[in-house]
C-alpha cells in the first residue's frame, strides 16, 4: 500500500497520504491487531458496553463486485475430503487418493521454447546483415536529417532532381519550366555532389548498368517508363513501378523521412509533389508533404522491413499517453479496492459504538471520495485523448470509460450508503447524546431532520453533506438521458421528478449554510 | 466435469497475462467458444479493449498494445497468423491454440517473426463450444458444404472425423481425463471414432500423463442414428423449446421476424452464466416456466412501484444505487416475456398441442396402430406447416416399421397430397434405411422388450409429469444398466486396444465393465438435443443428491454429455438430407423389410391404476407412464394444460404492461 505512485498520476500526493492513516490506526487502537492481518474482524475493545454481541462480522470481508469478476475463478472448493476406502485396493503401487468435486486446471502445453528455438534458428544468418543495414541508416539519418546539416535549406530545392527527367515531368511543365529546371540542376550537381558522395560513402553503390531488371519484382528497366532507383542503405538498383498486385503487391522503392532525436522513419508518398514549381506556400498542407518529400530518403523495400523492425520495438516500448494513463488507472483502482474492506470494516466498528473510530471513518470515507473522484477524473482524460473518430484507438478509449463507469457504480455507490453511519456519531460527540447515533442502526433510516446540523458544522461538513448530493445529481441526469435515448419515458419521468426533488434538497442545504 | 468452469479457467489465464492494455485476436472457430464463457465485461475487467478477428485487414497499426490470440491450429488461422507477424500491428504477441500445434506449424510462424514480437506459444485445450456446465457442442452444422457422413453409410466424412477427434480430445485434456473407450455395437462410426481417439491418445501421451484414478472414467460413444426420435419429437421445456421453436445459435436468439418486436429485442442472448431467470428456469416445462415468469414479473412491478414511490432522500438515494440493477431486470423481464410470448404464440399457431399428443402417443405407448395411423393422417391433412407433418409421418414409419399392417407409403402419398416437396417426403425412407430397425441396437420404443421397461419402471414413475413430456430419451435405459454396471459388453463393447499397433497398456481390465465409473463422457455422433442435455442435467443432480445422503460428500457419478452439434428438428433433417446426395440413391426407396409378427402378444401391466379418466400403468407393454384411459381424458388434461398455459401468457402479458404503464 506504500509503494511510490508514478510520478505520472495526477495528484500523486494526495492518493499516497491517503491510506496510511490506516496503519497509525493499527497501531494505536490495539496492540493485538498488527499481528494478524487487518482484514481479520477484531473483537472490539469496548466491547463489555455492548451487551449484545456484535454484528457477526462477514469472515471475508465484503469484496466489491468488480474483484469477483477479476478474480480467477477457481474449481469449486468442494470438501476435498477423502473418499471412502477402496474395498479392493488397487495393486498399484501409488494409489491416487480419488477426489470427488475438485476439478483440475485443464491441461496447457507451453510451446514458447521451440518456437524460440526455431527463430533463433533461422535469425543467425540474418542478424549480422541487418545490423550493418541499421548501421548505415544511422550514419544516413546523421546525414540528411541532422539539425546542423548546412546543405539541408538550401539544397531542398535541387536534391530530388536526377540526371534524367522522368516522362511526367515533362508532360506537366511548359518547355520555359523545363529549361529553368535543368539549369537549376546543373547549377545544384555540383553542391549536390558532396551528398551523392557522401550517401556513396555510407553504401556502395551499384553500377547502373549493371541491372537489367529488378530484383525484388524481376520487371526490366526502361530509360523512360522504368527508372533505376539506388537504394541508400544496401546500395542496390530498384525499379520506380507503381504498385501491381501479382506480382508487386507495393512499390519496390520508396523514400522515408526521419526524426534526427527519436530515430523515428515514416514512409512518405513518392512521386506526388511536382518538380519544384508549385506556388510555395499557397497549401500548408502540400507544402509540408513537399518538404518530406524533398528531404527523404530512397531505400528499397527489403531494407525498409528490415530497419521498420527495430523502429517497430522503438515504438512498442515507447509510452505513450493512453498507456500511461490506464497504468495509473488500474493502480488507483487496485488501491481502492485494497483499502475498501478496511473502511467497511472500520464503519462496521463504529456501528457496534467504537466511538474512537469516528474521525477515522470520516477522514477515510473523505480519502476514499477523493481517490474516487481522481479515479473519476481519470477515465474521463482517457476517453478525452485525441484520437481518430471510430478508430481503433476511439474504440479503446471508450472500452476504458465503460469499465471505469462500471467500477464506480460497483464501489461508489454503495459506499454512499454507508457514511451515514459514521455521521450520526459525528455530530452526537458533539451536540447530541450518542445514544440517537445507535438508535438509528440502518443509514436507509436516518431522518431527515438531521439536515439543519451541517449548517452548524464548519465548511467541511457543508461540503460532506453536498458532495454526494452533487454527485446524485450527475448521475440521475445521465440517466435520464439514457432512459431518453432507449425512449423508455415512463422512466425518465420518474428520474425527474426525483431529480427535481433532489435540487429541491440541495438548495435547501444550500441556504441552510447562508445562514450558518 | 464441468467444462463451462474448464475452458473459463484456461480464458482467464490467456487474457490475464499481461497486465497491460490488451487486444484480444480470434478467429471464426474460436469467437463462439469465448463469448460462451466470457462476457464482455470479464474482458473489460481483464484489461482487454478490443475484439478482432485475426484475418480482419483493416486494423488499425497500434504498437503500443499487447495482443493476445486464441486461435484453432487450422490452415486459415495460422496464414492469419503468419500475415500479421510478417507486418505487427501490435508491440507482442501472446499466442494461445486450441489444439496441439505441429512441430512445422511452429517452425513456420517462427519463420515468420522476423520482427521478434511473439513472447510467449502455448496450447490450450479449449477447442470445444461449452455451452451447459454439463453440455458441450463442437458446432458441426450438418450442411452439404461440411457434411458428417461419408459416401457410404455408417462412415465418417474425413473431415468431420478429424474435428469430433480433436475436439472430445479436448474436452478429454481440459478435465484432465484418461478414459476407457466403449461405443455401441451397431454404429460403425462410433466404432470407428473411438478408435481414432485412442490412436491419438496413444501418440501424445505425454498430455495424457495423469494420475492414475481409482476407477477410470469412460467415454461412451453412442450414434444419433440409434435414436432418431428424441431430435423430432416437439419440446416443452424452456432451453430446448426455445432451440427448436427458435433456434438457439451461439446463445443467441434472432427475433427480428417476430411481429410487433422492440428493436432492442431483434436479437437477445440467452445464457445462463448472464442470466438467472433462464438458469434457473432452463428445463423448466412450459407450464412452470409461465409462473415463474409471473412471479419474476411480480418481483419487478413490485420493485417498480417501490421506485416510484419516493418520498424521502432516502428513498431517493436508496432509487440512485438500485437503478441500474433494476434497469437490468427490466431488461430481463421484457426479454423473457418476449420469448415466452413468442412461443406461446408459434405453439397457438401451428396448434403444437395436437401435434404434440400425436407424436408422444407414436414415441410411447400409443393407441395401437389404427388410432395412431388415423391422427396421423388427421394431421397430414390438417393445416400445419409442413415440417410437422413431416416429422409425424417419420414418427409414425419410425414406429411402426415392422408392423405388419403398417401404411407407410400411403402416409407418403398424403404427404406429397398435402404440400410437402417430393424430397421432402423421401426423407421417410430414407429415415428407415439409414435409422430404421435392422440399423438400431436396443429398444427404442417402448413395446418392444418388457424386460428392460421392467428395470426402470420405479423410477419412471417419479419423472412422469405429462402427456407432452412424458418421453424419455432412449439413453436414459443405457445409463441406467450402466450406473448399475449392467451394461452389456456385447451391447456396447470396449474398444480392444490390442488391434492398434501400440502397447495394450490401456486394455480394459475384465471388471471395469462391472465397476460403477466415476466419471462418465458421453459423445453422440451425429449430434445431440437439449432434451437429451435435460435428462442428463436432473440425473447428475439426482445423482449428487444421493451420494450426498450416502457419504456425505458428493462422491457420485458426473456425467457430461457432448454431440457434433445440438439438433432440434429441422437442422436434424437438415443434416439427414444433405447426406443423401453423396449416399446410394437406394436410400431413398421403400426398404425391403420383413414385419416381424412378434407384436400380437400382448403382455399385461404390472401395475395397473385407473384413476378417473387417467390410467397409471407400469411395467406394462405400453410402459410407465399416466396414460389416458380413453380419448376423452386426455382431451380434459390437455385442455386443462392447454388453457393453463394460455391463462398464464396472458397473465403475464398483463402484468407487463400494467408496469409499463405506470
Amino acid at each position: 500500500m506504500e509503494s511510490p505512485l508514478p510520478s505520472s498520476l495526477p495528484s500523486p500526493a494526495s492518493v499516497n497520504v491517503n491510506y496510511k492513516p490506516y496503519h497509525r490506526h493499527t497501531r494505536t487502537t490495539s496492540s493485538a491487531r498488527t499481528d494478524i492481518s487487518p482484514r481479520t474482524p477484531t473483537v472490539p475493545v469496548v466491547r463489555t458496553l455492548t451487551p449484545t454481541p456484535p454484528v457477526s462480522v462477514p469472515t471475508p470481508p465484503p469484496r466489491p463486485a468488480s474483484s469477483q469478476a477479476l478474480s480467477v475463478p477457481h474449481s469449486a472448493p468442494v470438501s476435498a475430503a477423502p473418499s471412502p476406502p477402496p474395498k479392493d485396493a488397487p495393486s498399484r503401487t501409488t494409489p491416487a487418493p480419488y477426489r470427488p468435486g475438485f476439478q483440475p486446471k485443464g491441461v496447457y502445453r507451453p510451446r514458447t521454447d521451440e518456437f524460440n528455438a526455431a527463430r533463433s534458428n533461422l535469425s543467425q544468418g540474418r542478424l549480422v546483415e541487418e545490423r550493418r543495414l541499421e548501421r548505415r541508416l544511422e550514419k544516413l539519418i546523421d546525414l540528411h536529417f541532422s539539425p546542423d546539416n548546412l546543405y539541408d535549406k538550401k539544397l531542398a530545392n535541387s536534391r530530388r532532381s536526377s540526371s534524367t527527367f522522368s516522362l511526367s515531368d515533362i508532360a506537366s511543365k511548359n518547355p520555359g519550366e523545363i529549361w529553368r529546371g535543368v539549369l537549376e540542376s546543373k547549377r545544384a550537381n555540383s553542391s549536390n555532389f558532396d551528398m551523392r558522395s557522401a550517401e556513396q560513402a555510407v553504401a556502395h553503390w551499384q553500377e547502373d548498368s549493371a541491372v537489367s531488371s529488378c530484383p525484388i519484382c524481376e520487371a526490366s528497366f526502361h530509360p523512360l517508363t522504368n527508372r533505376k532507383h539506388h537504394c541508400r542503405t544496401c546500395g542496390r538498383v530498384v525499379c520506380s513501378l507503381p504498385p501491381r498486385p501479382p506480382t508487386r503487391t507495393q512499390t519496390c522503392s520508396l523514400l522515408i523521412t526521419a526524426d534526427y532525436r527519436t530515430r523515428r522513419i515514416e514512409e512518405v508518398p513518392d512521386g506526388i509533389v511536382d518538380y519544384g514549381v508549385s506556388r510555395k506556400g499557397a497549401d500548408p498542407k502540400a507544402d509540408k508533404e513537399r518538404e518530406a518529400y524533398l528531404r527523404s530518403i530512397r531505400l528499397c523495400r527489403e531494407c525498409y522491413h528490415i530497419v521498420s523492425r527495430q523502429q517497430h520495438s522503438l515504438e512498442a516500448t515507447s509510452v505513450q499517453p493512453l498507456t500511461r494513463f490506464h497504468s495509473s488507472l488500474i493502480r488507483l483502482e487496485d488501491e481502492i479496492k485494497s483499502s475498501l474492506p478496511l473502511f467497511q470494516e472500520l464503519v462496521l466498528n463504529l456501528k457496534n459504538s467504537e466511538t474512537s473510530m469516528q474521525h477515522d471513518a470520516a477522514s477515510a470515507r473523505k480519502r476514499l471520495l477523493a481517490a474516487f473522484s481522481d479515479y473519476d477524473t481519470l477515465a474521463k482524460k482517457i476517453r478525452a485523448l485525441p484520437c481518430a473518430p471510430g478508430g481503433s484507438q476511439d474504440r479503446i478509449q471508450h472500452a476504458i470509460f465503460i469499465r471505469a463507469n462500471a467500477f464506480l457504480q460497483q464501489n461508489m455507490f454503495p459506499l454512499q450508503a454507508l457514511p451515514k453511519s459514521p455521521k450520526p456519531p459525528t455530530k452526537g460527540s458533539s451536540s447530541l447524546s450518542v445514544s440517537s447515533g445507535i438508535s438509528t442502526p440502518t443509514p436507509t433510516q436516518t431522518p431527515p431532520p438531521g439536515r439543519p446540523i451541517y449548517a452548524i458544522d464548519p465548511d467541511s461538513a457543508l461540503a460532506h453533506s453536498l458532495q454526494p448530493l452533487l454527485e446524485q445529481e450527475a448521475l440521475l441526469e445521465t440517466f435520464i438521458r439514457e432512459a431518453r435515448e432507449q425512449r423508455k419515458f415512463e422512466d425518465a419521468r420518474t428520474l425527474k421528478t426525483n431529480l427535481e426533488e433532489l435540487r429541491v434538497e440541495i438548495s435547501k442545504v444550500l441556504a441552510g449554510a447562508k445562514i450558518g | 466435469m464441468d467444462v463451462l468452469q474448464a475452458v473459463k479457467t484456461y480464458t482467464t489465464k490467456m487474457v490475464s497475462n499481461p497486465n497491460a492494455i490488451k487486444v484480444l485476436l480470434l478467429d471464426t472457430h474460436t469467437t463462439p467458444i469465448i463469448s460462451l464463457a466470457f462476457t464482455q465485461s470479464d474482458l473489460l475487467a481483464h484489461q482487454v479493449y478490443l475484439t478482432d478477428l485475426i484475418d480482419n485487414p483493416r486494423r488499425d497499426k497500434m504498437p503500443h498494445l499487447k495482443c493476445v490470440c486464441f486461435l484453432s491450429p487450422r490452415e486459415e488461422s495460422l496464414e492469419a497468423m503468419r500475415a500479421e507477424l510478417a507486418e505487427p500491428r501490435y508491440g507482442e504477441y501472446y499466442l494461445y491454440f486450441s489444439n496441439v500445434l505441429s512441430k512445422s506449424s511452429i517452425e513456420r510462424l517462427a519463420e515468420a517473426d522476423t520482427y521478434e514480437v511473439v513472447r510467449e506459444v502455448q496450447e490450450f485445450f479449449a477447442d470445444y463450444a461449452p455451452l451447459l456446465p454439463s453440455l458441450f457442442s463442437l458446432f458441426h452444422q450438418p450442411s452439404t458444404d461440411t457434411p458428417l457422413y461419408g459416401s457410404n453409410l455408417g462412415t465418417w466424412h474425413a473431415e468431420a472425423l478429424d474435428r469430433s477427434v480433436q475436439g472430445i480430445c479436448a474436452v478429454l485434456l481440459s478435465l484432465k481425463k484418461k478414459p476407457l473407450i466403449r461405443y455401441e455395437r451397431m454404429s460403425g462410426m462410433a466404432r470407428k471414432l473411438g478408435f481414432e481417439i485412442q490412436k491419438w491418445i496413444q501418440t501424445n501421451d505425454t498430455l495424457f500423463d495423469f494420475r492414475p484414478t481409482q476407477t477410470p472414467p469412460l467415454l461412451l460413444i453412442l450414434d444419433r442414428l440409434n435414436d432418431p426420435v428424441t431430435p423430432l419429437l416437439t419440446q416443452w421445456t424452456y432451453q430446448a423449446m426455445v432451440h427448436e421453436l427458435l433456434n438457439i445459435k451461439n446463445g443467441r436468439i434472432d427475433l427480428s421476424t417476430v411481429p410487433g418486436i422492440t428493436p432492442d429485442l431483434k436479437e437477445v442472448t440467452l445464457l445462463p452464466q448472464t442470466d438467472p431467470f433462464f438458469r434457473d428456469n432452463l428445463h423448466a416445462n412450459f407450464g412452470d416456466l409461465g409462473e415463474s415468469l409471473k412471479a419474476y414479473v411480480q418481483v419487478y412491478s413490485a420493485k417498480s412501484s417501490s421506485t416510484t414511490a419516493i418520498e424521502s432522500v432516502e428513498d431517493m438515494k436508496r432509487f440512485v444505487e438500485e437503478y441500474p440493477e433494476f434497469r437490468r431486470l427490466g431488461g430481463n423481464v421484457s426479454k423473457h416475456v418476449a420469448l415466452v410470448g413468442e412461443l406461446s404464440r408459434i405453439v397457438g399457431r401451428d396448434t403444437l398441442l395436437e401435434v404434440s399428443e400425436v407424436e408422444q402417443g407414436l414415441a410411447g405407448s400409443g393407441a395401437g396402430h389404427a388410432g395412431d395411423l388415423r391422427s396421423v393422417q388427421t394431421l397430414i391433412a390438417s393445416p400445419i406447416p409442413p415440417p410437422n407433418k413431416l416429422r409425424v409421418a417419420i414418427l409414425y414409419a419410425l414406429r411402426y416399421q415392422k408392423h405388419s399392417g403398417n401404411a407407410i407409403p400411403a402416409v407418403v402419398e398424403s404427404l406429397q397430397k398435402h404440400g410437402v416437396l417430393e424430397d421432402e417426403a423421401k426423407l421417410v425412407y430414407a429415415m428407415l434405411n439409414m435409422a430404421g430397425a435392422d440399423q438400431r441396437q436396443g429398444e427404442l420404443f417402448e413395446s418392444e422388450n418388457i424386460f428392460s421397461r421392467g428395470r426402470s419402471a420405479l423410477k419412471g414413475l417419479k419423472g412422469v409429469e405429462n402427456v407432452y413430456t412424458q418421453h424419455s430419451p432412449l439413453f436414459s435405459q443405457t445409463l441406467d444398466l450402466l450406473l448399475k454396471g449392467r451394461l452389456k459388453e456385447s451391447n456396447y463393447p470396449f474398444l480392444d486396444s490390442n488391434t492398434s499397433a501400440g502397447p495394450s497398456q490401456a486394455a480394459p481390465p475384465n471388471s471395469a465393465a462391472l465397476q460403477r465409473p466415476q466419471d462418465v463422457i458421453i459423445f453422440m455422433v451425429g449430434g445431440t438435443t437439449y432434451e437429451e442435455s435435460r435428462a442428463i442435467a436432473l440425473l447428475n443432480k439426482e445423482l449428487e443428491s444421493q451420494s450426498q445422503s450416502q457419504f456425505g460428500s458428493g462422491g457420485g457419478t458426473r456425467i457430461l454429455l457432448g454431440g457434433t452439434c445440438v439438433h432440434n428438428s429441422s437442422s436434424f433433417l437438415q443434416q439427414i438430407a444433405s447426406a443423401l446426395p453423396s449416399l446410394p440413391s437406394s436410400l431413398t426407396s421403400p426398404p425391403t423389410h420383413t414385419p416381424s409378427t412378434s407384436q400380437s402378444n400382448a403382455l399385461t401391466p404390472a401395475l395397473n391404476l385407473q384413476l378417473g379418466g387417467i390410467n397409471v400403468s407400469v411395467g406394462g407393454p405400453a410402459g410407465t407412464g399416466v396414460y389416458r384411459s380413453n380419448g376423452e381424458g386426455v382431451g380434459i388434461q390437455a385442455d386443462g394444460l392447454r388453457d393453463g398455459v394460455r391463462n398464464l401468457i396472458g397473465k403475464v402479458r398483463q402484468g407487463v404492461e400494467n408496469v409499463r404503464l405506470q
